[in-house]
């Protein structure tokens, strides 16, 4: 309810403020108030919040020339802005933001029958400088201020009689001048990306600092408050519509393009001008042209006035109606500027931007290959930029990696948002044996030396031996202690070379796997997993050195072995109803079925499949936790084989899997 | 890509000088021109009537008709005259009826041989409205070196009415005709009507204090028309009964003026102690030229003497 009366309030306050002409009027037009658009005149004409996309210094220099009776030019403007942080500083000088009028004042001195003196007047209205502050409150919402320092200036020539022995007419010129601060609040505010608004008031704050005038007041400028009401669209990057409306039922519209051209871009913009106090209705355009490049702007611009052009005007008028802009009112002439803007960037443009960043999973350290080939973050980055760029993704996991992992480039369209992904490694050495939460930084750049943006997330480092559950990922437990395995299977082969050389040769495979299996079960025993759990796989060379282990560690052990010799081997996942599952695994005898005969005649106990290159071959499943033998390994391995994954159809259904180590 | 930043500073540095260098000019004024509509109130052109302060010349008329009129720049003069005076919130209407004819082979001259009037001369019998007017002389002074000299420049014929005593039954009725008869003694008479102007009746209001040098006197009237109205500032010497114009101000006859404070403030009141506005609203007529000229002059004056 009391917003609904204050909302009510601010519209009648708004249209019961009186009819005045145009304040939002500048000499490059109304570019656009959207931040990604290709050019915003910095200046404070028609942007009483100093709404700015100054990335640190602005220079801009105005200088330009009138279409009078003759063409007189002049500097208008010099400014310098600077961001720092959220807050953004203006400050002009505007030497060209003047109008004069001068006029024969009525009063003349008959100095005899056939001569006479008449007595001038010249008024001079100036805004001398200004300085504006904005401050950037988040992405969306800026506010800011913006003040301007005007003077007004009345000589009047005046006669002074003077009585001696004789009276006679002194001619002198008498001045009176004032001097005030205008200060105006706004706000901007952009909802969605492709949705400028702003809202500001007019000569909200009127503060003389400087009044000495008593029969010119009638000819002061006139200060009317008021609000103005601005919108931006851009329904393409490259494509504005503005319009701005005052309280005095004034307008500015206009539209704004551009074209990408080596370093730097055309753009082209053309303003409308409505301004209540003048006419015809549309009452001019502000036509302009920029070639802008990072550093240099250039922009040509022009007010055409679609009036009359006439020197000479009613004072009658200007007695009644004053004026109430010095740089746009009914006796302004057609204006051409040419403005210089430099831009000196110092501080490193934030070309891209991590919006988000999700952790897609935890580091297990035996899985080191797995973090080269599937991403450990996946980070959902924005291009900043009208232009596609390159995007270097870098992270560093603290307590894991010494040096900062940088992840493939990716390519981004201009003002794209892409998935890019961080991959890392897991260094050899490392060993800690507890699990960790830790901090991953993580780093985009578009440059080689700095980064655009930067973003710190937690991360769990399980300890060296963790394990997944997966039997995938038993894989790379296998692959571990490799010097360690060859030398100790060339070992125990070595051992039994005398018995290898008799075979025939095609019988090795077989016989190195069973001289290696049962060389292992006499030092080995079965531990079942004391925590009942599958958190924990012992590296190959672990389970020697601890005389044993559960199915997971046996397995990834024999695997070992048999991989490290040359023998290809798979993994038997066998996935549980509920509960804990169980492993053991296949090797490739190397025979094809036909010579399957030469070591069994049972065809339940060995498995057609195919080798690397596509041939069937002969595979046999060994139960790594039966430390009895290899004979008898090899039953049970075929036997629960046979009876899970194919009796039981466990391999149509899933429920068996077969992993290939290599 | 510093040196590249040097050259562009350095560039965009020397354009910027240049720039402002030659950049001062101021922009080009608008021309304001003052037309019908313009209100302000200080539209008026200024003469000087009285040059020489000490010079009771010029006062001649001052009193009679109530406005200064240098009668001697022309051939002949008529003056028919409608005036009111008002002094301590009293009004005295009087009406006057003149005819000055002036020789210009007969030259009045000040010590430095220095031509300052004509004599006069009587062409025959003149009425007013059929009333015979009176001949009188037509007395000045004038400063002849470091004394005052007394003058009669000839014969002057008047009709005059009002004050405490009525002279003549002579009226002046505005915004009427009042009729000129002269029978010359020798040859046929002329005669013809004179028209007259609507009353005027003025008002002085002061603002301000003298001696802070702000006086400001607002002048209204019944403004009838676009016409010009003459108003004659004068002022009366302390002590004396003598009073002269100083200025006289031209404007527009459109009931309002602010007479421009410099003329008022520069009086210096230690010789004067009042201030005298004569409003004359007047229908003149020109005819003939040098010593053929004869001017006629009908006039309504509205005179208020004011002590300040």
């Amino acid at each position: 309810m009391k917003k609904s009366v204050l909302t009510l309030s601010l519209i009648l306050f708004l249209f019961s403020l009186k009819i005045y002409s145009q304040n939002s009027f500048g000499l490059n037009g109304f570019w656009s108030m959207n931040k990604k658009a290709n050019i915003m005149s910095n200046s404070i004409d028609g942007n009483p919040s100093n709404f700015s996309n100054v990335k640190d210094w602005a220079i801009d220099l105005s200088y330009g020339g009138e279409f009078a009776n003759t063409t007189i030019s002049n500097l208008y403007l010099l400014s310098l802005a600077k961001t720092i942080d959220k807050s953004n500083f203006y400050l002009r000088y505007t030497p060209g933001y003047q109008k004069d009028f001068i006029f024969i004042s009525g009063q003349s001195v008959v100095l005899n029958e056939s001569s006479t003196q008449t007595l001038s007047s010249k008024f001079s209205y100036k805004e001398i400088f200004g300085v504006g502050y904005s401050y950037q409150i988040n992405e969306n919402l800026s506010v800011g201020f913006t003040t301007r320092l005007f003077n007004q200036e009345f000589n009047n020539e005046v006669i002074e009689p003077i009585f001696s022995d004789s009276l006679y007419f002194n001619l002198k010129t008498e001045s009176e001048n004032s001097s005030f601060w205008k200060t105006d609040l706004g706000i901007n505010f952009t909802p969605v990306e492709y949705l400028s608004l702003s809202v500001a008031s007019i000569n909200l704050v009127d503060i003389s600092t400087k009044k000495d005038i008593t029969s010119n007041s009638v000819y002061e400028i006139k200060r009317p408050k008021g609000a103005q009401f601005g919108v931006t669209l851009s329904p393409y990057k490259k494509l504005n519509f503005n319009f701005i409306y005052e309280t005095s039922k004034s307008f500015m519209a206009g539209i704004n393009t551009g074209l990408n051209f080596e370093n730097g871009s055309f753009n082209l913009s053309v303003s409308a001008l409505h301004d209540n106090e003048q006419s015809p209705y549309i009452t001019g355009i502000v036509p302009a042209i920029s070639y802008q490049t990072k550093i240099l702007g250039i922009t040509l611009s022009g007010v055409k006035y679609f009036r009359d052009k006439n020197i000479s005007q009613s004072f009658s008028v200007f007695e009644t109606e004053g004026i109430n802009n010095i740089l746009n009112n009914k006796y302004s002439f057609d204006k051409a500027a040419l403005t210089i803007s430099f831009r000196l960037n110092t501080i490193a443009e934030e070309k891209a931007k991590i919006i988000n960043l999700k952790i897609v999973q935890d580091i297990f350290p035996a899985f080191d290959d797995n973090y080269l080939n599937r991403p450990f973050a996946v980070g959902k980055v924005v291009n900043q930029t009208d232009k596609k760029i390159s995007i270097k993704p870098s992270s560093k996991i603290i307590g894991l990696n010494k040096d900062i992992i940088y992840s493939p480039d990716v390519f981004v369209n201009a003002h794209d948002t892409v998935d890019i992904p961080f991959f890392t490694i897991v260094p050899d050495s490392y060993s800690n044996t507890k699990n960790t939460v830790s901090y991953v930084d993580f780093y985009i750049s578009t440059k080689t030396d700095e980064n655009d943006d930067k973003l710190q997330k937690p991360i769990l480092i399980n300890k060296i031996n963790a394990w997944d559950g997966k039997v995938i990922h038993l894989k790379e437990f296998v692959k571990k202690d490799a010097d360690y395995i060859i030398k100790y299977a060339k070992e125990i082969l070595s051992e039994n070379k005398s018995k290898l050389d008799t075979l025939v040769y095609f019988l090795s495979t077989f016989y190195k796997a069973k001289i290696l299996f049962d060389n292992l079960v006499k030092k080995l025993v079965y531990v079942a997993d004391p925590n009942a759990t599958s958190d924990y796989v012992q590296f190959p060379q672990q389970t020697i050195e601890l005389k044993g282990g559960d199915c997971d560690d046996l397995s990834v052990l024999y695997s070992a072995a048999l991989e490290n010799i040359g023998i290809q081997t798979a993994l038997i996942d066998y996935k549980p109803e509920k509960g804990l599952g169980h492993v053991n695994l296949l090797f490739n005898t190397g025979l094809s079925p036909q010579m399957a005969k030469w070591i069994t005649d049972n065809d339940s106990k060995y498995f057609i499949r195919k080798n690397k290159i596509g041939e069937d071959q002969v595979w046999i499943a060994i139960e790594t936790t039966s430390l009895t033998d290899f004979i008898k390994a090899w039953e049970l391995g075929s036997e629960k084989f046979n009876n899970e994954a194919l009796d039981n159809f466990g391999l149509a259904r899933g429920k068996v899997e077969i992993v290939d180590i290599q | 890509m510093k040196k590249l930043l040097s050259i562009y500073t350095l560039s965009i540095a020397l354009l910027a000088l240049s720039i402002i260098y030659n950049g001062c000019d101021t922009p080009a004024p608008t021309e304001l021109v003052i037309d019908s509509d313009t209100t302000t109130e200080d539209q008026v052109d200024v003469e000087i009537i009285t040059k020489d302060t000490q010079d009771e010349f010029y006062s001649n008329g001052f009193d009679s008709t109530g406005v200064a009129l240098r009668l001697h720049n022309f051939g002949s003069v008529i003056v028919i005259t409608g005036t009111k005076i008002t002094s301590n919130n009293i009004t005295n209407s009087t009406s006057l009826g003149q005819a000055v004819f002036f020789d210009n082979n007969s030259p009045v001259r000040n010590m430095n041989g220095n031509i300052i009037g004509f004599h006069t001369f009587s062409p025959g019998v003149i009425k007013f409205n059929n009333i015979t007017a009176k001949i009188r002389q037509h007395n000045v002074k004038f400063n002849n070196g470091s004394s005052v000299i007394d003058s009669t420049l000839g014969p002057m014929f008047v009709v005059f009415s009002g004050r405490q005593n009525t002279v003549d039954p002579f009226g002046y009725n505005f915004k009427s005709n009042v009729s000129f008869q002269l029978n010359p003694d020798k040859g046929p008479s002329i005669s013809f009507l004179i028209p007259t102007p609507d009353e005027v009746t003025g008002k002085v209001t002061f603002s301000g204090n003298r001696n802070a040098k702000n006086l400001k006197a607002v002048l209204g009237w019944n403004g009838n028309s676009n016409q010009k109205i003459e108003i004659v500032l004068g002022v009366k010497v302390k002590g004396s009964n003598i009073s002269f114009p100083l200025y006289s101000l031209k404007t527009r006859d459109d009931g309002k003026f602010v007479v421009p404070s410099q003329l008022i403030n520069s009086i210096p009141l230690e010789r004067f102690d009042n201030i005298i506005f004569a409003f004359v609203r007047r229908i003149e007529f020109d005819n003939g030229s040098g010593s053929n000229r004869l001017k006629i002059l009908s006039q309504s004056i509205h005179t208020i003497i004011i002590n300040i």
